[in-house]
């Protein structure tokens, strides 16, 4: 079970050496010359605006969380699904029970207009 | 139709004082007009049913320095109805530059009104908007007043200039319909250009997002003014054509080809035959290439970006065209005041067929990858939508407005060089959305190969230039043999051609809309006002009431088939 | 363990060169094929000694050269650690997550037997899953710490599309669980080696047609390119999330996006396509019906080997293909299809899977 892991870390470690030879490499490589206009952020042209860093529209909160109710459906699906075989009939009607509620979970988002996006 | 007598008769009976004076000059009618009486006037002209001057074309001025009523106001008018026009004139003091802002009755005035305040300093009274269009806030005077000296250069801003830290204001968007998003949150303000992958003529839309919607908009046009109008004044009445290249720079010809014939009308001249089919032809095929490029372009915008490559590789062989006729691509300066600069060179016909067959084949394709693609439909139709009514009385023009239904085609509505011989038809939308406009100019190019077909049979033979030399240029042969006309080539080059006084307003049907240019003249061989009405200025103008309440990434479809020239919005 | 760290390092080694290696042809690929679709030439200007290879030197050397001798522009009102963070934290996931699928089967050196896949995992189907979500944070960090308007616009638009279509690449994985019964990549692809009635390939494609359409559709989305590239729609947003990046950060976005197409079809072919399986292949050569044909074992890896890299090189051409032929979709467009279209199919799907194969089973026994 740890030889499993150990190769993971392995490619852990050297997915991260990349990476970071990468950055390293272009940091090393790379002429640099600042000056205030190019430090200035892209506004098409114009004059920076002040900070982009303020509060967003909520719809796109609204997304987040319904992708945290269904995700996590998603994840209780896979262990029934390697198992279910053997559950049979049993786990089955179980899952339709637990499906049929989250079925309905969308229908109802689905009415509230919380899929619109226009 | 009513004939122009009948026109200024319903006036006259209708504003017994108010009318100043009335006349008719070579077609054209015109009625000068109280001050206090212009709003009265205009409202009239619009809702009374046989008049019915439903299209403000322009508003612009012209200054007569030294007059106690220094500036007059020009008004152009049209009537999508009876396809007739009149042109209205107020006369304003110095002292108080101010008039009756005509918004309340045509909202397209807005733009035009704050051009001719940035221009002339004439103010509009109740203009609910009255800023500087092109200039920037800070410019001193006004610069197509005739004492603003040409040479005259203002102190450079922004960065690295001599003021030094100087910043801009963010500017605030006039008439804010919401401030806040939705529960209360807070808006995003996104500058989108001047320098922007989708604006691709250079022009600031300022956007207030409330998420991925649009709540205001504020689309700020200017960046490419280069005081065309100044130039032309500055120069002989034939100097003038290359600037007219650079107002559309994608259908240049059908520029040169309404300037040249408004010059001609001061002159009360007439082309031969054979120059009309020919500038018909060279038209008909700078039009191909001008749709050419916005179909491609909106496609791109859309991240399609073969049909766009497949568009450009089409107009490449509109290029060759060009190039064949008079040895230029792009800026071709072809057109002459009383002729056009070369004959067609000899098998033009059959280069044309072969290049038209090839670019209907690749139209073909564009078409294909574009129009059966569930995705692109999606993105295009029910989008920018606006009724005919609305679009008329924003003043837009050519395919847009044709896309709503409204069959306006000055080359149909008002016939002009040799249409009325040829056989084509005028293609119209009905639903007035992006897919709507897409298709019409689809069906446009079809229409213009068709007409220039049919142009290439039927071109008689014949001179191509006029045949008065107060007009038009001796040709080299003459000149080299003759010492009178080495003497009248000498003095047309150095005085300019002289019209009579007088002033003239000839629109024709661009590849965008109505392109009208309003020539005053005094009588010396330089244009006292030359004034270039372009379709691409008022069509820009309602993109801010297309894009509201939609999402952001409709504004670029919508922008794209409003296919602003910056050459020919910012002048 | 030295030897075992060892083994793993050469694995994990290899599938990285071979990742690197794909983007880099993937960027030969899209240029060049882009430029045959486009009746153009495309990119033949680098050459060295006057060998352009047909634009590969153009696109393999001289383009990442270029990149690490740029100029690295960090705007000064950025969150500096995130801006430099963000492209690491995208291309991380990605060649991880290459590294679990399996490019062969086991073969023997020296009395050892080695998998070949970097990371053998019994969870494997759950790790790559993991893996492929993480690649949101590049995209959101990206995005926030420029400090930049649009690439605000383009982290938020990226994330919600990205956990939109997570949810239905989600459902379509676990009917493939469902229909083969384990976790592990590998024996995923055995379980696909059989052949359905004698003829047919027992590919999951072919029991699991409608899970391979919303997968495959998911994976373009995850992979956000066009019609789903909103994250970039460079004429809306400028550049998107990566708007204020610049020499190798930006070809490490770049990377990214080549290396999740790599990803994106390696996992297609795994799941749909019998990942390294030639059809009538067994372990000792060819059986068709009674005539067999012998082969060195040797041979049969490489033919595996190659079977693995065809499938893979053709998912990747067909994503270049959708590329340079479809317009962007829209926001709401997009945000629809996901939730109204693809949710609710993948749904029905599972559904029908469990009864079907329930019903099948018990009727059986």
């Amino acid at each position: 079970m740890m030889e499993q892991y150990l190769s993971v870390l392995v490619t852990f470690c050297l997915a991260a050496g990349l990476v970071g030879t990468m950055v390293g490499a272009g940091r090393l490589l790379g002429p640099r010359s600042d000056n205030p206009v190019k430090g200035e952020s892209f506004e098409c042209g114009n004059p920076s605006s002040g900070s982009a860093w303020g509060r967003f529209s909520v719809k796109f909160y609204m997304t987040a969380i319904l992708f945290i109710v269904f995700d996590i459906e998603v994840v209780f699906l896979y262990p029934w699904a390697v198992i279910f075989r053997r559950l049979g009939w049993f786990g089955l009607s179980e899952m339709a029970v637990f499906i049929f509620i989250l079925g309905l979970g969308l229908l109802y988002v689905w009415r509230k207009g919380a899929l619109e996006w226009d | 139709m009513a004939d122009n007598a009948t026109i200024l008769a319903t006036l006259q009976s209708r504003f017994t004082s108010g009318i100043e004076r009335s006349d008719i000059y070579r077609d054209d009618a015109s009625v000068t007009i109280a001050p206090e009486q212009l709003l009265d006037v205009a409202r009239f002209a619009r809702q009374e049913a046989s008049l019915s001057f439903d299209l403000l074309l322009d508003v612009t001025a012209v200054d007569y320095l030294g007059q106690q009523a220094r500036f007059e106001v020009v008004h152009h008018l049209y009537s999508t109805k009876h396809h007739h026009r009149l042109r209205l004139k107020t006369r304003v003091l110095e002292k108080e530059p101010i008039v009756d802002s005509v918004v309340p009755v045509w909202v397209g005035a807005n733009w035009l009104e704050r051009e001719t305040f940035d221009m002339y300093g004439v103010r509009f009274r109740g203009h609910p908007d009255l800023r500087r269009i092109y200039m920037y806030e800070e410019f001193q005077g006004h610069p197509l007043r005739k004492d603003y000296p040409k040479e005259r250069r203002q102190p450079l801003i922004g960065p690295g200039s001599p003021q030094g830290n100087y910043q801009p204001a963010i500017p605030e968007i006039p008439g804010l319909t919401h401030v806040e998003g939705l529960l209360g949150a807070e808006l995003m303000r996104v500058q989108l250009g001047p320098s922007h992958p989708a604006t691709h003529g250079t022009v600031r839309i300022l956007l207030d997002l409330d998420g991925e919607t649009i709540v205001n908009a504020d689309v700020q046009v200017g960046y490419l003014h280069r005081g065309f109008e100044k130039e032309c004044e500055s120069g002989f009445y034939y100097q003038a054509i290359p600037y007219t290249d650079r107002l559309n720079y994608s259908s240049a010809i059908l520029c040169n080809v309404g300037y040249c014939m408004a010059v001609e009308k001061l002159f009360g001249a007439e082309v031969p035959p054979r120059c009309q089919f020919i500038r018909v032809i060279g038209g008909e095929i700078a039009r191909i290439a001008d749709h050419l490029l916005c179909v491609g372009a909106t496609a791109l915008e859309l991240n399609a970006f073969t049909p766009f490559l497949y568009a450009l590789q089409a107009r490449e062989l509109i290029w060759d065209l060009v190039n064949a006729m008079c040895g230029a691509r792009v800026t071709s300066n072809f057109v002459r005041i009383g002729g056009v600069s070369a004959d067609l060179p000899a098998g033009f016909a059959d280069q044309c067929r072969a290049a038209f067959k090839r670019l209907l084949e690749l139209v073909e394709d564009t078409e294909g990858l574009l129009l059966e693609n569930p995705i692109f439909r999606a993105r295009m139709e029910g989008v920018g939508v606006m009724s005919a009514e609305r679009l008329i009385e924003y003043g837009v023009t050519g395919p847009l407005l044709r896309a709503a239904g409204v069959d306006l085609d000055l080359r149909r509505a008002q016939p002009y060089l040799v249409y009325d011989q040829l056989d084509f038809d005028v293609p119209l939308g009905t639903q007035g959305d992006n897919m709507d406009r897409f298709l019409v100019r689809l069906a446009e190019m079809r229409q213009s190969v068709r007409i220039v077909e049919q142009c290439l049979k039927m071109i008689p033979d014949g001179p191509i230039d006029i045949d008065d030399p107060a007009l038009r240029f001796p040709g080299k042969g003459r000149v080299y043999g003759r010492m009178e006309e080495l003497i009248n080539q000498f003095k047309l080059v150095t005085e300019g051609q002289k019209p009579p006084p007088g002033e003239v307003y000839v629109g024709t049907e661009s590849a965008n809309g109505e392109i009208g240019y309003f020539l005053v003249s005094d009588g010396t061989g330089k244009p006292y006002k030359c004034r270039a009405r372009t379709p691409s200025f008022s069509n820009t103008q309602p993109l801010a009431e297309l894009v509201r309440g939609r999402l952001l990434a409709d504004m670029v479809p919508t922008f794209d088939m409003i296919n602003m020239i910056g050459g020919e919005c910012d002048r | 363990m030295g030897l075992e760290i060892l083994i793993a390092a050469v694995k994990a080694l290899t599938v990285i060169l071979m990742v690197l290696s794909l983007a880099g042809v993937l960027g030969w690929v899209e240029r060049k094929g882009s430029a045959l679709i486009q009746d153009r030439i495309g990119a033949n200007r680098a050459s060295i000694f006057g060998f352009a290879g047909a634009g590969l030197v153009n696109t393999m050397m001289a383009d990442p050269l270029k990149f690490l001798t740029k100029e690295d522009v960090i705007p000064t009102g950025v969150d500096k650690l995130l801006h430099t963070l963000a492209p690491c934290v995208n291309l991380f996931p990605v060649i991880v997550a290459f590294a679990a699928v399996p490019f062969g089967d086991t073969v023997e050196i020296a009395g050892r037997t080695i998998q070949l896949q970097a990371v053998q995992l019994n969870v494997g189907v759950l790790f790559v899953l993991a893996m492929a979500s993480l690649g949101v944070y590049g995209v959101v960090l990206g995005g926030w710490a420029s400090n930049n308007r649009f690439s605000l616009l383009g982290g938020i638009r990226g994330s919600a599309q990205m956990i939109s279509y997570e949810l239905g690449m989600g459902l379509s994985v676990v009917v493939v669980v469902m229909t083969f019964g384990t976790l592990d990549l590998q024996e995923i692809v055995r379980a696909q080696g059989h052949m359905i009635g004698g003829i047919l390939p027992g590919w999951g494609v072919f029991y699991q047609p409608v899970a391979f359409v919303l997968f495959f559709i998911a994976g373009i989305a995850e992979t956000k390119r066009v019609p789903f590239d909103l994250p970039e729609g460079e004429s809306e947003l400028v550049s998107g999330y990566f708007t204020e990046y610049s020499g190798i950060k930006y070809l490490m976005f770049f990377m990214t996006d080549f290396a999740e197409i790599a990803v994106i079809s390696a996992l297609v072919s795994t799941f749909f396509f019998g990942g390294w399986q030639v059809p009538f292949l067994g372990d000792d050569g060819f059986h068709f019906g009674s005539t067999s044909m012998a082969l060195p074992k040797l041979i049969v890896v490489l033919l595996q080997l190659a079977s693995f890299m065809v499938k893979v090189l053709f998912f990747c051409w067909f994503q270049i293909m959708v590329r340079w032929t479809m317009p962007r979709l829209r926001y709401d467009q997009l945000m629809r299809f996901g939730w109204k279209g693809m949710l609710p199919v993948s749904l029905l799907n599972l559904v029908v899977t469990a009864v079907v194969i329930v019903a099948f089973q018990e009727w059986r026994v």
